[in-house]
């Protein structure tokens, strides 16, 4: 490749400064080429999503549940990723009425941090947005209302669909 | 002009020991370190309490980067202010590479101890770079490999640390050296200097032998309250962005293209002579100062994150009053609710009878596989990390005549 890049200047005359800078570009362009490759492979390498679409995962009793009443609750699982398998815990927000059952991610839609029941709605400490019962954006920076989860309903246990979205931004767009 | 020129010789050198005592101390402790999700924690442990040397290695490399950075922003401060940078451009351009490769170094080594506070800190900085306009997410997801923490950030991270920027650190180490070789070989071969060069060393390494690089709990992703502190340096940043919050490109868009640019563009912008720039120089370390101080003083409420030792020996207290206090009673008495219900011959931990009878071993292995029918047994639900904090705790409440 120096070879081919220097041919076109050989008639002239060759300096050491000439040289040099073809030298450059030509190493600038090896180097691109032989890292391509690499770049690539980070670029594309994400980890698993697609499986989580029949991944429903035990939240309990529905009887257990009081009605009309917010209930936090732990949600563990196995998560794979690539080639681990990994114990996880995450919290949700159960809440349930006479017809239908509510569940809300704990995760912030803003900044991902962990949302607490506040009053009759909810708040985040890290940077203090707050959400209706509804979850509906009250005050703060977030740019969605909170992220309701999936649910159905199996021999009289509840099951939720745990799916994680990108924070900080307006539409809903999952990401694990 | 004379005092000016020797303190940038003086952080020069610095820079350079410590970038030498950095590199050799991670390569030494890259020697034990697994970057995987669930290996991190326990390697990092591992180096920092049972190896012979890593304490050492941990607290040359802490200690050290922080001193980098210090130095570096030292000899960049005072090579504006003195004006060399139009006469020396190429020195001027390869500092700022070099200095933002160690900022670089900086950021993708923090997590890899995933303690609580790198997990978190990583966190939040990977908040703060998907904010950067147009490509914020783009970028994170290709540090992270996916769109949160996943198997692969840490050997990414790792890689980037330990690899890449390394290289790239020692390119540019290498350009610097090689156009200022005449100036060190005058000074390597002046005895006055090489003896304050190993008289600093060995004063560095007894400094650091007292110290050692914070250790805290093993990352927990669930933990609510936890609240990550950067690193002092980077504490204005932090600062400065709780007052952009309405519009976080500010923080990470407009000011580092700002930042960054103006440090490019410093050799070829008009020369208003020393003072001016001294001027500029010392108004942004003001800047810097009052930042960090008033993070300082926000924080002064915080209650400070507890270190490994103090953060087992808290979860110590909770495990007992969990799982022992039914039987064992709040005083260690053998007394509880169910050792009286059922008429447990449970043992009392205050007498020196007790003591004499059992040493730490037996203990651990009461713990971890119960005794007899009566003794449940916890090295499912327990660490052996946490078996040992649990007997520690038990020692220090109830053992007559304790001594640490």
């Amino acid at each position: 490749l120096i070879i081919i890049a220097c041919a076109p200047y050989y008639p002239q005359q060759m300096t050491r400064r000439k040289f040099l800078q073809i030298w450059q570009v030509a190493t600038g362009m090896i180097v691109s080429f032989i890292s391509a490759p690499a770049i690539y492979f980070w670029q594309t390498d994400r980890s698993v999503t697609a499986e989580i679409d029949d991944c429903w995962i035990d939240a309990g009793r529905v009887d257990d549940l009081p009605i009309d009443q917010w209930r936090e609750e732990m949600l563990l699982f196995q998560r794979q990723d690539r080639w681990a398998t990994f114990e996880q815990k995450e919290l949700i927000y159960i809440h349930r009425s006479a017809q239908d059952i509510t569940v809300f991610s704990a995760i912030c839609p803003h900044a991902a941090c962990l949302i607490r029941k506040k009053d009759a709605g909810f708040a985040c400490p890290c940077h203090k947005s707050s959400f209706s019962s509804d979850g509906i954006v009250l005050a703060g920076p977030s740019l969605r209302s909170l992220d309701r989860l999936d649910t159905k309903m199996q021999d009289g246990r509840l099951y939720v669909k745990y799916e994680k979205f990108r924070p900080g931004t307006k539409t809903k767009e999952m990401v694990g | 002009m004379r005092p000016l020129r020797r303190i940038i010789t003086v952080s020069a050198i610095a820079s350079l020991l410590f970038l030498g005592l950095v590199i050799l101390s991670g390569w030494g402790l890259s020697g034990s370190y697994v970057p995987s999700l669930t290996d991190a924690f326990p390697a990092t442990l591992y180096l920092e309490k049972s190896s012979s040397g890593g304490h050492l290695l941990r607290s040359i490399h802490y200690y050290s980067s922080s001193g980098l950075v210090f130095s570096g922003f030292v000899f960049l401060c005072c090579f504006y202010i003195s004006g060399f940078t139009a006469k020396y451009r190429k020195t001027w351009i390869l500092g700022v590479v070099l200095y933002l490769l160690i900022i670089g170094s900086a950021f993708t080594g923090y997590v890899l101890a995933l303690d609580q506070n790198a997990y978190w800190g990583t966190k939040v900085r990977l908040g703060i770079v998907e904010t950067v306009p147009l490509m914020g997410t783009a970028i994170a997801d290709f540090l992270r490999g996916g769109a949160t923490f996943n198997s692969a950030t840490l050997p990414r991270f790792f890689t980037l640390h330990g690899s890449v920027l390394a290289a790239a650190i020692f390119l540019c180490l290498f350009l610097l050296i090689h156009s200022w070789k005449s100036v060190f070989i005058q000074y390597l071969s002046d005895q006055r200097f090489n003896v304050t060069l190993l008289v600093s060393i060995i004063l560095f390494f007894i400094l650091i032998i007292r110290f050692s690089a914070p250790l805290e709990l093993p990352a927990d992703p669930a933990d609510v309250e936890y609240n990550p502190r950067p690193e002092w340096y980077f504490l204005w940043l932090f600062q400065f962005g709780k007052y952009v919050e309405w519009a976080p490109w500010i923080q990470s868009g407009v000011l580092p293209l700002l930042g960054v640019g103006f440090l490019f563009a410093v050799p070829w912008l008009r020369n208003h002579g020393q003072k001016r720039r001294s001027a500029i120089a010392v108004s942004w370390c003001l800047g810097w100062l009052v930042l960090t101080g008033l993070t300082i003083i926000d924080d002064k409420d915080l209650p400070d994150n507890p270190n490994y030792s103090e953060g087992m020996a808290i979860g110590a207290e909770k495990n007992f009053n969990r799982l022992c206090v039914d039987c064992h009673g709040p005083g260690g008495l053998g007394d509880g609710p169910e050792a009286k219900v059922f008429d447990l011959p449970t043992p009392d931990f205050t007498t020196r009878e007790f003591w004499n009878n059992i040493d730490e071993q037996q203990m651990i292995i009461a713990v971890r596989d119960g005794k007899g029918n009566d003794m449940p047994d916890f090295g499912g639900s327990l660490t052996y990390e946490q078996i040992l904090a649990l007997i520690h705790h038990i020692e220090k409440s109830f053992k007559p005549n304790y001594q640490e």
